[in-house]
């Protein structure tokens, strides 16, 4: 049996590049015998690795070579520039690693493969402006789910009134646990529907509660300024308003019923917009404040079953009536 | 208007290295793995199982709560059986299956009884996963049934699993790398009985934190 060994060998012993710098590498082949290769294939790839299921992508496949290797070492430079992310990223749920692997399909043998890990940060290149004028215009970010709320909303009705039925026949019948079965489902609705039209209620003494993030797209380092504004259609107590950016690793792990999320909360920074106050109707509220992504922050990524997301939660604590909460990414670009 | 923030960070600014060199590893060994590479993980002993899985006719069930490596000793099985088709059954699924002389079917559970009966007519032999013992239903579909109980693993076997991820993530194979005792696997033993999944996620913290190579 022929030995064919293959492996990688970068131009830089620390393994670090930064985002604009060329990648230069050299695929070595050693075999000892003439071998027959389909291909030999040098993938550049980053997957991610830790709590949740490995999601991966390919960024380049390249082949180097077909056809019969005679005895002897061969060797293959190739230069990858690195142009994009994502960033080499260590987090508690999440870790995001880049990779070369070269692997020479030999017919009726096992595949001699071989990979080496690398490292891309950031670095100090000015890089390409990647905010458009969308960006940098006030305007929500978000999808307003507002309009489709009346639509949703049957998903919870169908729950309470199936719940009713189920607890309806339980309590005819005298039959404790029919009776329990349907309260939980009708409960389960109940919450549901709560929750659906909190910011509804909410709305009906605040008025439209109008938000706006300008630019709507950062980068770790820069700096945001939050518009709020609202006028009050009846008198209300407002306990405080507040805003949350909060930056979390979800990572989900397992399928099907084994499904779990693993939350990690990497940084949060809750600022303080208003104390207790009586507004008074038709009285306009606005509150303007400032927020910076930290220059350490990672930036926004989303894969499968692997995401790193910010967000900023605005909440307005109404006295004695359902609160209005919400919730706007942040995208986080390189 | 003055606006007062409270601030909570766990960010670090600390320049990036390869991922756990500081360990010698690749990965935190405890982490989610793809199937293939779990397959290389498993320390299973399968006997004379793929010999009695040619017969055909037989039905081999693994059964055992969540955690205890029902998957990872069929994964282990098919692996003496790659051209057979292996599914993994999820909650709500409806997979087709083909008429085959062996099929591999995990968390055969989630299928209805319908569903399985139907499953049975079109396989020779049949190697599944599940919670609850099924020879019965298997018996009458005409199966000779062999159980394997996952039951009580001991310290030395579970010791085993747990330092062939470890080794499995090994970066360079002329260093050292931590080593779990016997020791930290019983009282992972008191915390978490046999559920190996759960001792999994505890290890996964430990190495996380782990700052240098040292037994575990």
């Amino acid at each position: 049996m022929s030995k064919c060994d293959v492996r990688i060998e970068l131009d830089r012993n620390s393994q670090i590049y930064s985002l604009g710098d060329k990648l230069n590498c050299e695929v070595h082949v050693s075999v000892d015998k003439p071998v027959e290769c389909n291909k030999l294939v040098l993938r550049r790839s980053w997957y991610t690795h830790g709590r949740g299921n490995v999601d991966s992508q390919d960024l380049q496949v390249i082949t180097l070579f077909k056809g019969e290797w005679q005895p002897g070492e061969y060797r293959y430079p190739v230069a990858f520039d690195i142009d994009s992310g994502p960033l080499t990223y260590r987090g508690h749920n999440i870790n995001v690693d880049w990779q070369l692997e070269v692997r020479a399909d030999i017919p009726w043998s096992i595949d001699p493969r071989s990979s080496v890990d690398f490292i891309v940060e950031r670095g100090d290149a000015e890089l390409p402006t990647q905010l458009d004028e969308e960006d940098t215009a006030p305007g929500q970010n978000a999808i307003d789910m507002d309009k489709y709320r009346p639509y949703l909303l049957i998903v919870p009705l169908i729950f309470m009134s199936i719940g009713a039925g189920i607890g309806f026949f339980g309590w005819s019948d005298n039959d404790p646990f029919t009776l329990i079965f349907g309260s939980i489902f009708f409960l389960a609705g109940l919450i549901a529907g709560f929750f659906m039209i909190r910011n509804s209620l909410a709305q009906r003494k605040l008025g439209k509660v109008n938000v706006r993030i300008t630019p709507n797209r950062l980068r770790p380092g820069e700096e945001a300024v939050v518009y709020l504004d609202f006028t009050p259609r009846s008198p209300i107590d407002l306990k405080h308003i507040t805003a949350k950016l909060y930056a979390a690793e979800k990572a989900v792990s397992g399928s099907g019923t084994n499904r779990t999320t693993h939350t990690h909360t990497l940084y949060s920074e809750t600022y303080e917009l208003s104390g207790p106050m009586t507004l008074a109707e038709g009285m306009p509220v606005q509150r303007k404040f400032r927020f910076t992504i930290p220059p350490e922050g990672p930036c926004t990524f989303i894969a499968a079953d692997n995401r790193i997301e910010w967000k900023l939660e605005i909440h307005i604590d109404i006295d004695n009536w359902p609160d209005w909460v919400k919730d706007e990414t942040i995208p986080v670009v390189l | 208007m003055s606006v007062s923030s409270t601030v909570h960070s766990t960010l670090h600014t600390a320049s990036l290295r390869l991922a756990f060199a500081h360990l010698n590893l690749r990965f935190n060994p405890f982490g989610e793995l793809p199937r293939h590479q779990r397959l290389l993980t498993a320390v299973v002993e399968l006997d004379d199982l793929p010999r009695q899985l040619h017969i055909a006719g037989t039905a081999i069930q693994f059964v055992a709560d969540h955690g205890r490596g029902k998957s990872t000793h069929l994964i282990a099985l098919h692996r003496c059986f790659p051209d057979s088709p292996y599914t993994q059954i999820h909650h709500r699924d409806k997979p087709r299956f083909l008429s085959t002389n062996i099929q591999f079917v995990d968390s055969i559970e989630n299928l209805s009884r319908f569903a399985r009966n139907r499953l049975y007519k079109r396989s020779g032999s049949i190697a599944l996963t599940t919670h609850r013992d099924l020879s019965m239903e298997l018996t009458r579909a005409g199966y000779r049934v062999i159980s394997r109980e996952i039951a009580q693993l001991s310290t030395d076997r579970i010791s085993a699993i747990l330092n062939a991820r470890i080794r499995h993530a090994r970066r360079n194979d002329a260093l050292p790398i931590p080593v779990i005792s016997n020791a930290t696997v019983k009282s992972l033993q008191d915390a978490c009985g046999s559920n190996i999944r759960e001792m999994e996620y505890r290890l996964y913290d430990i190495f996380q934190d782990l700052r240098e190579i040292s037994d575990v």
